[in-house]
């Protein structure tokens, strides 16, 4: 029985105009912007791979150098974009893809693509998450409307009923029915995807990649399900077509533009973020006065510098065997590192709290969760970036102190900055090497967002077998 | 006629639980969205009066050793006279900032003032070619976008517009008045126009209401209200210009209101779209690294050089200079450095604007096809928060820069002690923001607004025939 | 009044109305007899304009519908068979709106005047059309054609919703109004009714008016005997 339903409606459904040419156009716009995505992440890994190895390349290159200028000379990382950028770009654009990383000194990633475009970049950008996540649900919505609409318009529901189907196995006949036209276009993409992966080799370096398909297919498969519940209901059980339509639509336009734009606002001001001039500020106030505000500077220093001068049982810093300046160095990069963790943990504890925020309102609107975990299964998403600007400054922590030490136990003297390391010294260095994330570990910022998308799995699911829907509803 | 079709359809909306409601949803986004800008404006303006507070205070700080500069000369101690006496020095302990200011309309419309950073110090060493600090945001918070009243004006109200509208024929023809109506002598376009240009009153009027309300509750520019009242007018006749032409296909309510939405989507989602996506093909952004590490050799490479090569390379790149006496040969030194680092850099970086500018220029052209970004520049670049205000003033940003670089180096050559005098002396940023010219873009909207009705009318003569 | 000349429509090879003649003057009530599709509504529709006919002339008052669709409106009012009205305005501002639109103005004593005779009963006048059954918008209907003071009336199956009693009160209705001069053309299936007002019935068959007879000529018995051979 539910098989005859599902093959009528499919027959019906590509025989309807709007709907088979809407499918068709979103068919080829998918293939369109999967296959320019994929262009464009290959472009963009490429690009940043060059300018990635430029940096090495320069800093292979710098000569002999005093190994403190060299930690002034320092390096830039570069941000590699994820495989699956094609599919959902994500936060690239608006995220900063390089980092100047040197001594002394943390900064911010610097160069976001948006930030030199008109604002015209905030109308978004055609790619394949887009329309996945905005037009295939609005066809789902559309499908909804007409397969009730039309039969109930026509009269054949009543015929139907009148039959003896069940309600439930009519209704879940339209929804399956429904469910299956989206799955063609998700299956068509992620095909595609998996085809050109493979043609780069790329999947088969990384298994995550697998992983993460995988979780994009089920994330949308459910995703579709939920939307086709929730289209065939509200268009079940209203009975004005106008009115019907109209409802859909509104339902449509706040879930995936007003509501999310209002919750992301709303995050972003109930947990506000310190301006750059702030965190400076503060970041430096406490570098000066000490983190417990009572502990400066000059009073740190000389008290490491009687704490040496005791090591080696000398009198005067310039009887000491080794260069203290390097040390001296080393432990102002320590407690600069203490400083900069409190600040950007209090910083990635804020932006936490943002996501947490925008996270719980995937309970009243499913496509919150939606995107967030479509980024998150992409790996382009603000855990992402953060992860990678953690490494980051691990990596300049690692290469920072290795300088300084060789500063101080190289040969040097204390005071002598002319002494040189080799270049050959500083070209081995190891070179920074960027292990993005496992699927599991982002999902793990995304629970909310995995419980938010199973309830209203189970409250659509549930809805469905209410006493409510009875035949006279449906007529 | 037109009249009482006008006061029988008014009477009848008033009635409509459809228009109540989206009434209600209007003013509920829009003061949302109002409260938010204001808001998010008042962190920024915040943040702005805080590194000009900063700024006056350590002027503040510095006026007693200044004043003492002032007080001794040249028989100052050597502690205070080579630290805060020498040119290059004041420029450092001085902390001077440029800071970027849009005008309280930017709550309203926020455009590319979110991504930007608002402040930059002025000082002789600096790369002026890139902004020295990435404001921190929250990147995902960025991508989903602000909720000002302009994002309601540009989205929500085409939407309530077609909400309206969709089924202005349609809906008396499939509920069976329309024959009736037609027989009292009554033609379809006529009756369907009215209605339409009901809707564009009434939303419109919402609008202004809105408009007031907001630039009243963020203080902003009454000069800007026309302009924001004409622009937002023209958006909603491009929109009942296209409800026009869908409502005289003659099809289903049904039918029109896909296909409607399909042109909202088109309009609002699909070509800005593809605008951003043409440009990334064709204008692609990525940092420079090329660039970056040219400057960072240059910084660093210049100092190894020896003097009197510098200075014959500086002579060449200023002429304008090169018969100024110099007194003092080591401090002048400093500034021979500088102004070769700065010239060398800024050859280098002459690609970098290029790229912004090819894009720019992309999207104007393609503005003609992008009605949404007509109007939604209309809005960001009379708030003064579009990329291209921040551009304007980055250029004067530069320009202080280098009277900075001038007067210290005039200074430095002349072997001049920084006394209270040259301290005040100084330059600072003083904002001086010009607006832009708009008139480009509402020609624009108005081309656009008789394109579609143009279509409309059209499409009228061609239903006359039935 | 109601003029007719060869009137001929065809959609590609299907002929909807073939040479329909027809002259109906002032006080005349001309029923139109036949079975779905053998072209009434078609006749109705090319006096209302609503259907441009291929050849021939559809007149009324003199004035070719074709030629002067806007003008020939100002003769003519209209009742359809299913009478739909704006829901979200009452009875009597309906009527109002309807009168306006075709240029009359009345006063609101007037206006419940004229439901009153078509009628509505007072006290629902004033109720949204949204709460009205399918007679009472009927009547709604029949007040707004008599408020346009058309010289000629078209009405498409006027009395298939109502009940006898308003039924016959409709015919009532009809006979005064062709006594004032009016000329009716109207569409049914209903023998009797036909019968009991028509002047002269005419006989329609896959778009031909294939017999015409006066009303007084037989009985109602024999005037569906006769129909039912004609067809």
């Amino acid at each position: 029985m539910l098989k005859q339903i599902i093959q009528n409606e499919w027959r019906i459904a590509w025989r309807e105009r709007q709907l088979s040419v809407l499918w068709l156009l979103i068919a080829a716009l998918l293939l369109f912007a999967t296959l320019s995505g994929w262009q464009n992440f290959q472009r963009i890994q490429h690009e940043r791979q060059e300018a990635a190895d430029l940096m090495r390349k320069k800093w292979e290159g710098q000569g002999a150098q005093n190994p403190h200028s060299s930690a002034h000379y320092g390096t830039y990382v570069f941000k590699p974009s994820s495989i699956l950028y094609f599919l959902d770009p994500g936060i690239d654009k608006f995220s900063g893809v390089s980092l100047r990383l040197e001594g002394h000194v943390q900064h911010g990633l610097a160069f976001a693509p948006a930030a030199e475009q008109s604002s015209l970049s905030r109308f978004g950008d055609l790619n394949t998450g887009l329309i996945l996540q905005v037009l295939v649900p609005l066809l789902l919505l559309f499908l909804a409307f007409n397969s009730v609409q039309r039969e109930r318009s026509s009269g054949s529901m009543r015929l139907l009923l009148a039959q003896g189907i069940s309600i439930r196995t009519l209704l879940w006949g339209k929804i399956l029915a429904n469910w299956s036209v989206s799955l063609v276009l998700l299956l068509l993409v992620v095909l595609l995807g998996l085809g050109l992966s493979f043609s780069q080799g790329q999947l088969t370096q990384n298994p995550d990649v697998w992983t993460r398909f995988g979780g994009l297919l089920l994330l949308y498969a459910v995703y579709y399900l939920i939307i086709g519940m929730l289209g065939i209901q509200l268009a079940a059980a209203v009975r004005q077509p106008a009115f019907g339509l109209l409802l859909l639509l509104g339902v449509w336009v706040s879930s995936s533009i007003v509501l999310p734009k209002m919750a992301s606002t709303w995050a972003e001001q109930r947990h506000p973020l310190l301006g750059i001039m702030q965190f400076n500020q503060q970041m430096r106030e406490e570098r000066e006065k000490g983190l417990n505000g009572h502990d400066p500077e000059d009073e740190r220093s000389k008290r490491f510098e009687q704490k040496i001068l005791a090591k080696y049982q000398v009198e005067k810093l310039s009887a000491l065997p080794i260069n203290y300046d390097g040390l001296l160095m080393q432990e102002d990069e320590y407690y600069g590192n203490a400083v900069w963790d409190k600040h950007f943990g209090k910083h990635y504890q804020n932006l936490q709290k943002q996501s947490q925020q925008l996270a719980l309102t995937s309970f009243v609107n499913p496509f919150q969760a939606l995107r967030n975990l479509s980024l998150a299964c992409a790996n382009t998403d603000l855990y992402q970036f953060l992860h990678f600007q953690k490494a980051a400054e691990m990596y300049r922590r690692d290469l920072i102190r290795g300088l300084n030490e060789k500063m101080a136990y190289g040969g040097s003297k204390t005071g002598d900055w002319e002494w040189k390391v080799s270049q050959k010294w500083l070209a081995e260095r190891p070179d920074f090497n960027y292990v993005p994330p496992a699927m599991g570990w982002s999902l793990q910022q995304r629970k909310t967002e995995i419980i938010a998308l199973a309830s209203w799995l189970l409250l659509l699911c549930a809805t469905l077998f209410l006493p409510w829907w009875k035949a006279a509803r449906l007529i | 006629m037109v009249r009482t079709i006008f006061r029988y359809e008014f009477k009848q909306l008033l009635r409509n639980k459809v228009l109540w409601g989206m009434a209600i949803f209007l003013v509920l986004c829009s003061a949302y969205a109002i409260g938010y800008g204001r808001r998010d404006y008042q962190q920024f303006s915040n943040q702005i009066s805080e590194v000009q507070q900063k700024q006056a205070e350590t002027y503040q700080k510095l006026l007693p050793r200044y004043d003492s500069l002032s007080k001794l000369g040249e028989k100052a101690p050597q502690a205070l006279k080579g630290e805060y006496g020498d040119p290059s020095m004041a420029d450092w302990f001085y902390r001077r900032y440029a800071t970027w200011t849009p005008s309280t309309l930017s709550a309203l419309a926020i455009g590319q003032r979110d991504q930007q950073t608002p402040f930059q110090r002025i000082r002789m060493f600096r790369n002026v070619l890139v902004p020295e600090l990435e404001e921190i945001n929250n990147p995902e918070q960025l991508l989903t976008g602000n909720f000002d009243l302009g994002f309601v004006l540009v989205y929500l109200l085409p939407l309530l517009l077609i909400v309206l509208g969709f089924n202005a024929l349609s809906h008396d023809r499939e509920q069976g008045m329309l024959a009736l109506v037609q027989v009292q002598g009554v033609r379809p376009a006529q009756l369907m126009r009215t209605r339409l240009f009901l809707h564009f009153l009434i939303l419109w009027g919402m609008a202004a209401l809105l408009i007031t309300v907001a630039f009243a509750w963020v203080n902003a520019d009454w000069q800007q209200w026309p302009l924001w009242m004409i622009a937002t007018g023209l958006w909603l006749l491009f929109w009942s210009g296209i409800l026009a032409w869908v409502n005289q296909w003659r099809q289903s309510s049904a039918f029109n209101a896909t296909v409607l939405a399909g042109s909202w989507i088109l309009i609002l989602i699909l070509l800005p779209a593809a605008v951003n996506f043409l440009n990334d093909k064709v204008h692609p952004i990525e940092p420079p690294a090329e660039f970056m590490a040219a400057a960072r050799d240059i910084e660093y490479q210049e100092w190894e050089r020896p003097v009197a090569q510098v200075v014959a390379d500086f002579r060449r790149l200023r002429p304008d200079l090169s018969s100024i006496a110099i007194r003092d040969t080591q401090a002048a030194q400093i500034y021979f450095y500088n102004e070769v680092i700065m010239s060398k850099i800024n050859l280098q970086g002459t690609n970098l604007q290029t790229t912004r500018f090819k894009r720019m220029a992309l999207e104007k052209k393609t503005a003609l096809f992008n009605p949404a970004y007509a109007y939604h520049t209309l809005l960001t670049q009379s708030a003064g928060s579009e990329i291209s205000n921040y551009e304007d003033w980055f250029s004067q940003v530069k320009q202080v820069s280098t009277q900075n670089r001038d007067y210290l180096r005039s200074l430095g050559f002349n072997k001049k002690l920084v006394t209270r005098k040259e301290l005040d002396e100084l330059p600072v940023y003083k904002a001086s923001l010009t607006s832009t010219n708009v008139l480009g873009n509402l020609l624009l909207m108005l081309f656009l607004c008789l394109l579609t009705w143009g279509l409309a009318a059209f499409q009228t003569r061609k239903a006359l025939a039935l | 009044m109601i003029l007719a000349q060869d009137l001929s429509k065809n959609y590609g090879e299907h002929l909807a109305l073939q040479k329909l003649n027809l002259d109906i003057a002032p006080g005349e009530i001309f029923c139109l007899l036949g079975q779905n599709g053998a072209g009434k509504t078609t006749t109705i529709n090319c006096f209302l304009g609503f259907t441009s006919p291929s050849s021939g002339r559809a007149m009324i008052n003199g004035i070719d519908v074709a030629q002067d669709p806007q003008a020939s409106k100002q003769h003519l009012a209209y009742l359809p068979e299913v009478v739909m009205l704006y829901p979200n305005l009452s009875g009597l501002e309906n009527l109002d709106y309807f009168s306006r639109l075709a240029g009359f103005r009345y006063s609101k004593s007037e206006l419940q005047d004229l439901l009153v005779h078509a009628g509505l009963p007072q006290e629902s006048m004033s109720r949204y059309v949204d709460t009205y059954s399918k007679g009472m918008r009927q009547k709604v209907g029949i007040a707004i054609a008599m408020a346009k003071q058309a010289k000629a009336l078209f009405l498409d199956e006027p009395t298939s919703g109502l009940d006898p009693k308003a039924s016959n009160d409709f015919s009532v209705l009809l006979k005064k109004l062709a006594q004032d001069g009016v000329a009716i053309l109207m569409a049914t299936h209903d023998i009797f009714r036909a019968k009991d007002v028509a002047s002269r019935v005419g006989i329609m068959r896959e778009g031909q008016l294939v017999a015409t007879h006066a009303a007084t000529e037989f009985s109602a018995t024999e005037l569906e005997k006769i129909y039912l051979e004609t067809v």
